[in-house]
């Protein structure tokens, strides 16, 4: 890489001498570039994420899902009964919703052949040499604990269905913040939990929403107290490992007043010839004068049905900021939603999404103005390319009490070739004159003009794409975290090398 | 604090209204033949959306569904009651009589039928039926004269039923402005239910403009549909003003290469009335170009959901889209819905869409109001600034009056109360 830089250099001085030569040398390296990378992606860079481990699970349920399954569940994880009743409460809602007449297709998806429940063979560990080997080169090998003792202030680690790895800083479970797998908090805080679980989003909302009220397990509880204010942020990742199962994690995430706090979400799994499914549930509440940024960036392997919930509401003069990056899996359906429920509650929304071949990512936004004067903007950008579909899907609902509201959207999206699909489908429900809504939305391609003019510097064409695309993103990769923000762009790189050839 | 009340009340009437509705929408007992053939169409168990008319039936009106909650997906569709009779009344051709007139449209080219998108099969042929208003128009090739040709629709309490079925061919190279003008006594239960198409030959320019002024008791359902081949130019201006629950769709096909289309939609929406509008354009053909623009404006207690989609097919290189809609809210209890949809499958294309809704902007009422004039004045004038730039579209100044009049007189009405 640093030697191909070089020889760019070179090239740059040479610039204006000689054409025809250069010209050729140009080809013939760019055919060399070419080969390596197409070398590299094969083995390096999807490897990182495409490792897999053996099937080591201690334990794991028959396919398909019955009643008898969602207690086996329940009972493994030694829940107190309301549970048990709110599990099988969502099993029958489940079996009794239809799926949705709407988005992409889910006739691949086979739900008896999704294996419910995978247990890793371990317990969870806030030790990390603890972690069994095999689990703990996982996360070593994606990066995680690096990133703990750098920059952030808990971690947690979910490995198929169970937490394997959790832990906070000191000085700030002293100050009184939680952080912790779900299945403790469901223990050892559960008046708050049986308070807040699934009450936001609650299992009648659609059917992978009820299957995952069934058969929930892992996932975070973050409480930050009052006036708490969390400097560095919380990191919880994601790891689907065993082939055709499913990943149900829960995140439950209160910020009380005046506090404020950053979540980071991963995603990742290896990838296999069998779908596999990802039914998450996310229930953000955001309290008065509160501030909360929740960042995702999912990297799910190709044959990953990717249909979580995400949900926040915000009280009086809170705000919840969504940052989220969608690149891999083969179908999402993924809609982060606010409800802005006290007056001058803020939302933005800041979305990237990345579609590949046999990819469709039906990405977007929900934002339901329900109180005077609140206000939300959606910035909202995705790429397709090689036979990709992105779909950007979202609604603006402006109730008659929230006078004085505003919304505005800016969406855009960019083609890469005309295999692909890029479609906008926006709906605003406006139901009150006071209020100002506004929505703009774009598509197009790389303009020929940029390409040749980033080429009259000394760029191939390669290049040229990969940096129009970066600036294209850009807007939403400075809003990352930095290790996050050179993550989303080695992805960039990776997607767009995968075009040549 | 008593206006509060009095909202309160008149919402919950409202309620109760469409609960009774909805009860007697269980039994229908007189079905049309219309209705009787989109149930054998859509079968008899397809859901029924809430606060259904007794002759309505919910059709599909987007392109692509997206979820319930949006409530954009559908709409109810108000079909017609009894077999409608004649209806009297001509057409007025310019003088010149090259242009073919017939009352039938037996000798319709109908490769494809653009109008059929948004129509459920059953109710075309429903249309091919019982029209009892049939005008094929042929324009001949070369013809370029100015005189648009027009066509009065009176609706009145002897003649309650129109349907009428127009197809207007312009042979190469012809230019040609129709204008379709839909009237009613006020307070007469009148029915319009209509279908206009185009079919624009090669560099053939059609200026279509539809304007609806019905009474505010009749009953109105309207389909547009246009062909552009290679070269040619739709016009489209489409004013909905009038009409109870007015329920219209206009579907542009831009087939041939360099083809353009521009669709200009005006509605205005009071009382409580509810507007359904779905507007669509599907470029097909390369260097397309087209652009869509709404204005409107919404008092009182209005419903409105307009719907505009721009289509790239793959395959239409170098296509230019832009949609666009403005919406002015007057009151409260407006209820202002938008799909502004984009859907693209060919990479070498620019689309582009905006929407803005909000209400007047106080800093210019404000210097209004300071220059003498009153409040409902100043609004009236704002009201029709906000619509003109569409309404000036129309090629007769007696029906842009008589839309302004509208305006004004909806605003005298329900627009103090903001």
């Amino acid at each position: 890489m640093e030697g191909n830089r070089m020889e760019k250099t070179g090239n740059l001085k040479n610039t204006g001498n000689h054409t025809d030569q250069m010209a050729k040398d140009r080809k013939a390296r760019e055919a060399e570039k070419l080969e390596r990378q197409k070398a590299m992606l094969e083995e390096a860079d999807r490897e990182r994420f495409d490792f897999r481990d053996k099937d080591q699970s201690s334990f794991k349920t028959e396919k398909g899902l019955t009643s008898e399954i969602v207690t086996e569940i329940s009972k493994m994880k030694n829940e107190p009964d309301w549970m048990l009743q709110h599990r099988l409460r969502s099993l029958e809602i489940y079996n009794r919703l239809p799926m949705p007449d709407w988005g992409p297709s889910l006739d691949e998806l086979h739900m008896d052949d999704i294996v419910a429940y995978v247990k890793p063979n371990t317990n969870m560990k806030s030790d990390w040499n603890q972690v069994p080997g095999y689990i703990k080169d996982t996360f070593e090998r994606l990066g995680i604990p690096q990133a703990e003792q750098k920059s952030l202030a808990g971690v947690g680690a979910q490995y198929d269905s169970e937490v394997v790895y959790h832990n906070i800083r000191d000085e700030l479970s002293k100050q009184g913040v939680i952080y912790t797998d779900m299945e403790t908090a469901v223990r050892e805080h559960e008046d708050m939990v049986r308070k807040l679980f699934m009450k936001l989003v609650p299992p009648e909302e659609h059917k992978f929403v009820a299957l995952h009220g069934a058969v929930w397990s892992g996932g975070s509880f973050v409480y930050v107290p009052e006036g708490v204010h969390l400097e560095f942020p919380l990191q919880s990742y994601f790891r689907l490992n065993a082939a055709g199962a499913g990943q149900f994690e829960h995140t439950l995430i209160v910020v009380d007043k005046g506090a404020s706090a950053h979540f980071i979400e991963g995603c990742s799994a290896p990838g296999y010839n069998m779908l596999n499914l990802h039914a998450g549930c996310v229930e953000l509440y955001v309290r008065e004068g509160a501030t909360l940024r929740y960042s995702t960036i999912e990297n799910w392997s190709k044959n990953m049905m990717n249909l979580n919930t995400k949900r926040a509401v915000v009280e009086k003069n809170g705000t919840i900021e969504w940052i989220s990056g969608t690149f891999g899996s083969h179908v999402t359906m993924l809609y982060p939603s606010s409800i802005l429920k006290g007056e001058e509650a803020r939302s933005t929304f800041t979305g990237i999404s990345f579609s590949g071949k046999g990819q469709n990512l039906d990405t977007g936004t929900k934002v339901v103005h329900a109180a005077p004067n609140t206000y939300s903007t959606i910035h909202s950008r995705s790429i397709s390319k090689d036979g990709g579909i992105a779909v950007y899907r979202s609604t603006v609902d402006i109730l008659p009490q929230a006078v004085g509201s505003k919304s505005s959207a800016v969406c855009e999206s960019l083609m890469m070739d005309s295999a692909s699909r890029s479609d906008t489908i926006p709906s605003l429900n406006i139901r009150t004159d006071a209020s100002d809504v506004g929505h703009e939305a774009k598509v197009g391609r790389i303009s020929d003009e940029s390409v040749f003019y980033l080429m009259t510097r000394g760029l191939t064409e390669q290049e040229a794409r990969a940096m129009i695309v970066r600036g294209f993103v850009e807007p939403i990769s400075r809003e990352l975290p930095l290790e996050y923000a050179v993550e989303m762009n080695r992805l960039i790189n990776i997607e767009l090398d995968g075009t040549i050839g | 604090m008593r206006q509060d009340t009095l909202k309160q009340n008149t919402r919950d009437q409202r309620a109760l209204k469409q609960d009774t509705k909805r009860q007697e929408t269980g039994k229908r007992p007189n079905q049309s033949v219309l209705e009787q053939d989109l149930e054998r169409h859509q079968g008899p168990d397809m859901e029924q959306p809430q606060g259904l008319g007794e002759h309505e039936k919910k059709v599909q009106r987007m392109q692509t569904r997206t979820w319930s909650r949006s409530y954009v997906n559908d709409a109810g569709m108000a079909v017609s009651g009894p077999d409608p009779g004649s209806f009297p009344g001509d057409a007025a051709i310019p003088a010149s009589g090259r242009i073919i007139q017939e009352q039938s449209l037996d000798q319709v080219p109908m490769e494809e039928d653009a109008a059929g998108f948004f129509l459920p099969g059953e109710a075309g042929t429903f249309l091919d039926q019982y029209a009892n208003r049939r005008h094929y128009l042929r324009i001949p090739r070369g013809y370029t004269e100015q005189d648009p040709i027009v066509l009065d629709l009176h609706l009145t309490g002897e003649n309650p039923d129109l349907v009428d079925d127009v197809f207007i061919e312009a042979e190469e190279d012809s230019r040609v402005t129709v204008l379709i003008n839909y009237t009613s006594e006020e307070g007469q239960k009148v029915r319009h239910y209509g279908r206009t198409r185009i079919l624009a030959h090669r560099n053939a320019h059609v200026k279509l403009v539809k304007a609806q002024v019905l009474g505010k008791t009749a009953a109105h359902t309207d389909f547009i549909g246009g062909i552009a081949e290679e070269g040619a130019r739709l016009d489209v201006v489409l004013a909905e003003i009038g009409a109870r629950n007015p329920f219209s769709s206009c579907n542009l096909v831009l087939k041939g290469e360099g083809s353009e289309a521009e669709l200009d939609a005006v509605y205005l929406g009071d009382g409580q009335r509810s507007l359904d509008m779905s507007c669509r354009v599907e470029h097909r053909g390369k260097k397309t170009l087209s652009r869509i623009t709404a204005k409107g404006v919404l008092l009182e207690q209005c419903k409105k959901t307009f719907r505009d989609t721009l289509d790239f097919i793959s395959g239409a290189a170098g296509s230019r889209g832009r949609e666009e809609e403005n919406v002015l809210m007057l009151s409260p209890d407006v209820r202002n819905l938008s799909a502004p949809v984009m859907l693209c499958g060919e990479e070498n294309v620019e689309g582009d869409h905006a929407l803005s809704s909000g209400r007047l902007d106080e800093r210019i009422l404000f210097y209004l109001m300071s220059r003498g004039l009153s409040e409902v004045e100043a609004k009236k004038l704002l009201a029709e600034a906000a619509v003109s730039s569409v309404v000036e579209k129309i090629p007769e100044e007696s029906i842009q009056n008589r839309i302004r009049e509208r305006v004004r007189k909806a605003i005298e009405k329900g627009g103090q109360m903001a």
